[in-house]
């Protein structure tokens, strides 16, 4: 194995965690998100000697993983049938806060893909606005926009609004 | 960043579960060289690249695969996919559904030189699942659409090749016939020249390394498709038995086409509707899988679950879909050991009816019935009320 490619298996396994579950917010299931994810992976392979860090790497991959996943939403591609995630009964400590998750998962699912990618981008991910816009190739004030048509939209989800609501009670 | 989005990002980071597997970064440096080359070829060149591969079968298959992988060191319990195949095609289908629609338009049917196909295997416990992928010809244009020739094809893998053309001494299995999945309309996917089908090839392998493997054309007199086959393949380990080839099912890409394992004969379905249903909604149904044998079965390929409610309404009987969905397929969950079931449940669903007299009559039997391919059905009943 050469140098190359020891570095980038190493990146592949330090970076695929948290690429896939932003995969996995964006595609809704493992194997759309774990496609996602490898063809990014492959892409990026080749350029491997052309971006400098693991920095502009990183960004390239996310750029990839987004356009990989919007123009799929554009083709209507169902390559695979939705199924529901399987349910699993939770303790009753941790019903409220699972109850909170599963509603904002559903919320974040609701949104347009833009909008449900910049959620992922930034809030998951924990892109920047400028490095959310590098990934989607839009401007900055064009994340902004979505961004807060985001919000706006989870925050008028009644299930979101008062469940976020009863989190800030003492 | 603001407060409500502070709080977001704090329960995103909660909600996202942690991937359930690593991608294999060889798989993934071996895909992204075949996109490369396959990006400086011309078009023309890789249409007459695919329908030579097929000509020439065996032969190319051997020079594909002269680096025979032996069994590497212990992976996760779901390995990754091979690259140019989705990981949902190395999963299984539930038993099939009841499933309507027209039937497809008649198209030419290929000949075997205008079928293009590969196939390839991942490691799974005890062997490899596989999947080869079929395409026809675009033999017309419709209104600017590609239209492709019918795929011949109405079964399965029947053999595998070796090195010398000749079929290797690896038995077709019928595989467990318990309960066996099915895809919604595979006929479209075949009709339509862009198919996949599934096998399993598991058991201890001591031989030489299989090349490509046969599947028959349904001309008859045709000789079978010699589909070249890339991959790991089962090591030689006499203790788990002498190695079988298990026949999957068809599907369109992307759709789960792999067949039960024969442990999965060993599950049992168990569980019950909690109480509460009613006339327009079905209760929650608590379920268990467990394994009646005393080995762990591990599941791989990954089973998913689906089921119907049965009910009467004033205006007759109706039936509909319930919630189904993958099993936890995960590292720490894919494995169901002796003694430790897997529990879920399946949330309340409404029966989907409407219009006066809808909904199931108050005091009458509700009828469920449940499968998982391998896995004997469940059947379960309750009562609605008002």
């Amino acid at each position: 194995m050469t140098a190359s490619e020891e570095r980038f298996d190493g990146f592949v396994r330090e970076a695929s965690p948290r690429l896939l579950r932003a995969a996995w917010l964006l595609a809704g299931d493992w194997p759309a998100a774990e496609d996602l994810v490898q063809t990014a992976f492959e892409k990026t392979w080749p350029r491997w000697g052309r971006l400098a860090d693991d920095r502009q790497r990183l960004a390239y991959l996310h750029r990839v993983v987004t356009n990989a996943f919007l123009r799929g939403q554009r083709r209507m591609w169902t390559g695979e049938l939705a199924t529901g995630d399987l349910p699993h009964r939770a303790a009753v400590d941790e019903a409220d806060a699972l109850v909170l998750r599963t509603s904002v998962l559903a919320a974040v699912r609701g949104l347009p893909p833009r909008q449900r990618a910049v959620i992922a981008l930034r809030y998951l991910a924990d892109l920047a606005e400028a490095q959310t816009a590098a990934a989607m190739r839009c401007s900055t004030g064009t994340v902004k926009g979505y961004s807060a048509r985001a919000l706006a939209a989870l925050r008028a989800d009644p299930a979101v609004a008062e469940l976020f609501a009863e989190e800030r009670k003492p | 960043m603001t407060d409500f989005g502070d709080r977001l990002a704090r329960v995103l980071h909660d909600a996202v579960p942690e991937p359930p597997h690593e991608p294999d970064p060889a798989a993934i440096r071996a895909g992204a060289t075949q996109h490369e080359r396959r990006k400086r070829l011309l078009a023309p060149a890789l249409a007459a690249a695919a329908v030579a591969a097929v000509a020439i079968g065996v032969p190319l298959a051997g020079h594909q695969l002269a680096t025979h992988q032996p069994p590497g060191p212990r992976r996760p319990a779901v390995p990754s996919r091979p690259a140019a195949f989705t990981a949902s095609e190395f999963r299984m289908a539930p038993p099939p559904q009841e499933v309507v629609g027209p039937a497809p338009m008649l198209r030419a049917t290929c000949t075997p030189r205008q079928i293009s196909a590969i196939a390839a295997t991942r490691r799974t416990d005890r062997g490899v699942l596989g999947v080869i992928r079929l395409v026809g010809a675009v033999v017309k244009h419709w209104h600017g659409v590609a239209e492709r020739c019918t795929l011949p094809i109405a079964r399965g893998p029947t053999a595998l090749i070796g090195p010398d053309g000749l079929r290797l001494k690896v038995p077709l299995s019928a595989g467990d016939r318990t309960s066996l999945p099915g895809n919604p309309r595979p006929d479209l996917a075949l009709n339509n020249g862009d198919a996949i089908w599934g096998f399993a090839w598991l058991g201890s392998y001591c031989g030489a390394p299989a090349r490509a493997i046969e599947i028959p054309l349904r001309q008859s007199g045709a000789a079978p498709l010699r589909v070249a086959l890339r991959g790991p393949q089962p090591g030689c380990e006499p203790a788990t038995g002498a190695s079988t080839l298990i026949d999957g099912i068809a599907g369109a890409p992307g759709e789960p086409v792999q067949p039960p394992r024969p442990e999965y004969s060993s599950l049992r379905l168990a569980g019950q509707i909690e109480p509460g249903t009613t006339s327009g909604q079905l209760a929650p149904i608590d379920l268990t899988l467990r394994t009646t044998g005393s080995a762990p079965v591990t599941l791989d390929p990954c089973p998913a679950y689906a089921g119907r409610d049965y009910a009467t309404a004033r205006s007759g009987g109706f039936s509909g879909p319930i919630s189904s969905g993958y099993l936890p397929c995960a590292k720490h969950e894919a494995v169901i050991r002796p003694g430790q079931p897997l529990h879920w449940t399946i949330p309340a669903s409404s029966f989907l009816q409407s219009g006066p007299g809808s909904g199931a009559i108050p005091g009458s039997t509700v009828y469920v019935q449940l499968g998982i391919a391998g896995v004997p059905p469940l059947h379960l009943k309750t009562t609605a009320h008002r």
